[in-house]
């Protein structure tokens, strides 16, 4: 059959031998392509290895910072079958100054504190100061992110001013559900939420936060990047809903 | 009731008449076996390798040595679904694409809908901390379907066949601009054009291609700002671009530090430094450790894929074969191209694995689907070659006799393909 069809049409041949010519070079090409490809990619890899001073780089890698920061995950919420949100959590922060060892460097950093103006009015009075020496303040409690003395303590105050996040757990008063809910409490060394009574302790492994590891780092031009890590995402603690689970 | 009857009893016959012709396929493997354990232990040795290569780019996280057994699983499962491709002969993906392509098409949109947002792209299913890429694992079944399609529509005119071809691909890459992933999109544009020109487009015709292409671009950077940046930071046509030039500095560190020789055994200082270092950065970690001698490999090994793949083309390939081979050429040595080109600091920042190396379950298996597609396609037509030249010494005439004319050339046997 083949045979008759090219004994009746031999330029269908000839034009089928073409195209498969044309193919087979047209690949040919494509490989010419990444050889010169490959050839670029080892030059340039050559010539950075070779002809690129490290001093500059150098330098900045003099100045890099790393830091591995593990933040503990919010526990997760308890839901009525109606839809009211029976107990929650919210992230507060707890403002603290590490006064310096020496009665002149306090002075000098708390005249430096106070021209931060949502900071003067927490600052212990210059009389106290000597009490304090050496030791971690309390400035204030139970700041939320909505507070404005975050931002300025963040973006102006010295490194010895510091946030120390916290969870507190929320109830909606009143609810007829609220004998049920239980306790929860802070885990010290990671501070994660625990229950310990009620359902919050029944459902504890369904509403426990987890510890999200982030990475900080910083070079000499101050890039910074947060790196998450395996857990990233998944370190809030699920939420629980009344009327799929038994209370 | 007689419905269900009826059902069953074509599922049946279906399964059977399958379960058949993979016995009957079976019967014959001893050949095909030897491809296989060769290849296996090739791909054990570099998958090993790129294990080793993560376990020591992740030298001082937390969570070190879970990115290289996790990859060391994703390895030996992927080398099962190796032995599946090898299993099932071309036929059954022709007579099965219907299911195939509804199946891969369905997760692609499903994720816009049903997915997990990682990175600002919509592109992961993640179940109880498993986590799957649709557009990944999409990558054979979209070779497999251009193929097919390239074959079905060759009675075509020739531009409606280059005009469906590139569109075909468009609407496969939709969903994947809609999530959006613009490294695995680039991939797939990369694969499409080279395709199309392989194929027989003109340079016309290219550049019909690459002005939507283009438009798309100029698009996404005006649509995402990120993009925009990305480029900008490349160009050095931006202002204070420290931040988004993070990686891109990092890497470089890397390059510079590595030398010809690298520091395997010393003390890790510029890695550490950077993002990604086990997956979209990896080749960068690798120069630091084993230098410009030991990463010369991985280029080489990327070249000899694509000229591996160009040569079944040219020599083996029957119609259907040849968009397989050569997509498969460029998709995996493409990808791969392109992650040097980005960790060299030749291109913007994208987020690209080097095939096989790179940690990554939905990459690493993609990339042994792939292989394993490429080496069954290219034993079958292996064979039919050396059937087609048996019967091509059992029909030679005598002397005086007449001689069919073509009957044994490869052009007869593809009419009958």
């Amino acid at each position: 059959m083949a045979g008759t069809i090219v004994q009746t049409m031999p330029g269908a041949v000839a034009m089928r031998r073409s195209v498969e010519e044309r193919r087979i070079r047209r690949a040919w090409h494509l490989l010419i392509v990444f050889a010169v490809g490959a050839v670029v990619l080892f030059g340039r890899l050559a010539w950075l290895a070779h002809h690129v001073s490290g001093q500059q780089e150098a330098l900045r890698a003099k100045h890099r910072v790393s830091q591995e920061l593990w933040i503990p995950g919010r526990r997760g919420r308890i839901v009525a079958a109606d839809g009211r949100v029976l107990a929650w959590s919210e992230r507060r922060f707890r403002l603290l100054w590490r006064v310096p060892d020496t009665l002149s460097e306090a002075l000098a950093e708390r005249t430096e504190c106070a021209q931060i103006q949502e900071l003067a009015p927490l600052l212990p009075a210059a009389a106290a100061l000597p009490t304090c020496l050496g030791r971690e303040v309390v400035l204030e409690h139970d700041l939320t992110l909505s507070d404005d003395i975050l931002h300025s303590v963040s973006a102006w105050a010295p490194a010895t001013v510091s946030l120390h996040a916290y969870f507190v757990r929320q109830t909606l008063p009143g609810a007829p559900e609220s004998a049920l809910l239980g306790e929860v409490e802070l885990d010290d060394e990671h501070g994660l939420e625990r229950g310990v009574s009620g359902l919050e302790k029944r459902y504890d492994q369904v509403l426990r936060g987890r510890l999200v590891c982030l990475r900080m780092i910083a070079d000499g031009r101050q890039a910074m990047v947060m790196d998450e890590k395996s857990e990233g995402e998944r370190g809030n603690g699920d939420d629980i809903h009344l009327g799929e689970v038994s209370p | 009731m007689a419905t269900i009857f009826i059902l069953a009893r074509l599922a049946h016959e279906k399964v059977t008449a399958e379960a058949r012709a993979i016995r009957r396929d079976l019967g014959n493997a001893t050949g095909r076996l030897h491809v296989y354990f060769r290849l296996v232990a090739l791909l054990l040795a570099l998958g090993s390798a790129g294990c080793l290569l993560i376990q020591s780019a992740t030298r001082g996280m937390a969570s070190q040595s879970c990115f290289s057994r996790l990859q060391m699983v994703w390895l030996l499962f992927g080398l099962t679904f190796l032995g599946a491709c090898f299993l099932f002969p071309r036929s059954f993906y022709k007579r099965h694409l219907g299911i195939i392509l509804s199946l891969v098409y369905g997760l692609l949109w499903g994720v816009l809908l049903f997915g997990t947002k990682i990175q600002g792209a919509r592109s992961w299913y993640r179940f109880h901390g498993f986590c799957m890429q649709p557009s990944e694992l999409a990558k054979p079944a979209f070779l497999i379907a251009f193929a097919w399609f390239w074959k079905w529509a060759e009675k075509w005119p020739f531009q409606a066949r280059f005009a469906a071809g590139a569109l075909f691909a468009g609407l496969w890459m939709l969903p994947i601009i809609l999530q959006p992933d613009w490294g695995t999109t680039m991939i797939y544009a990369l694969t499409t054009l080279v395709l199309l020109y392989c194929l027989g487009m003109n340079w016309r015709q290219v550049l019909a291609v690459l002005v939507p292409a283009l438009a798309g671009i100029s698009w996404a950077l005006a649509r995402h700002p990120y993009v925009r940046r990305r480029f900008m930071a490349f160009f050095g046509t931006g202002g204070d671009l420290s931040a988004v030039c993070w990686q891109a500095m990092q890497m470089r560190d890397c390059l510079i530090k590595g030398g010809w020789t690298g520091g395997l055994f010393a003390e890790p200082s510029s890695f550490v430094y950077v993002p990604y270092r086990y997956n979209d950065s990896i080749f960068a970690a690798a120069a630091e450790l084993l230098g410009v001698a030991g990463v010369l490999p991985l280029i080489l090994l990327c070249l000899g894929w694509v000229g591996y793949c160009c040569y079944l083309a040219g020599r083996h390939a029957s119609r259907w074969t040849y968009p397989v081979y050569l997509g498969a050429g460029v998709m995996l040595s493409g990808q791969a191209f392109v992650h040097l080109a980005v960790n060299l600091g030749l291109m913007p920042t994208t987020g690209i694995n080097l095939p096989l190396i790179s940690y990554g379950g939905s990459s690493l298996l993609t990339t042994l689907l792939i292989i394993g597609l490429v080496e069954r396609c290219a034993w079958e037509d292996k064979q039919e070659e050396a059937s087609s030249m048996a019967i091509a010494v059992v029909s030679t005439p005598a002397p005086r006799e007449k001689a069919p004319l073509v009957a044994g050339t490869p052009l007869a046997l593809e009419n009958g393909e």
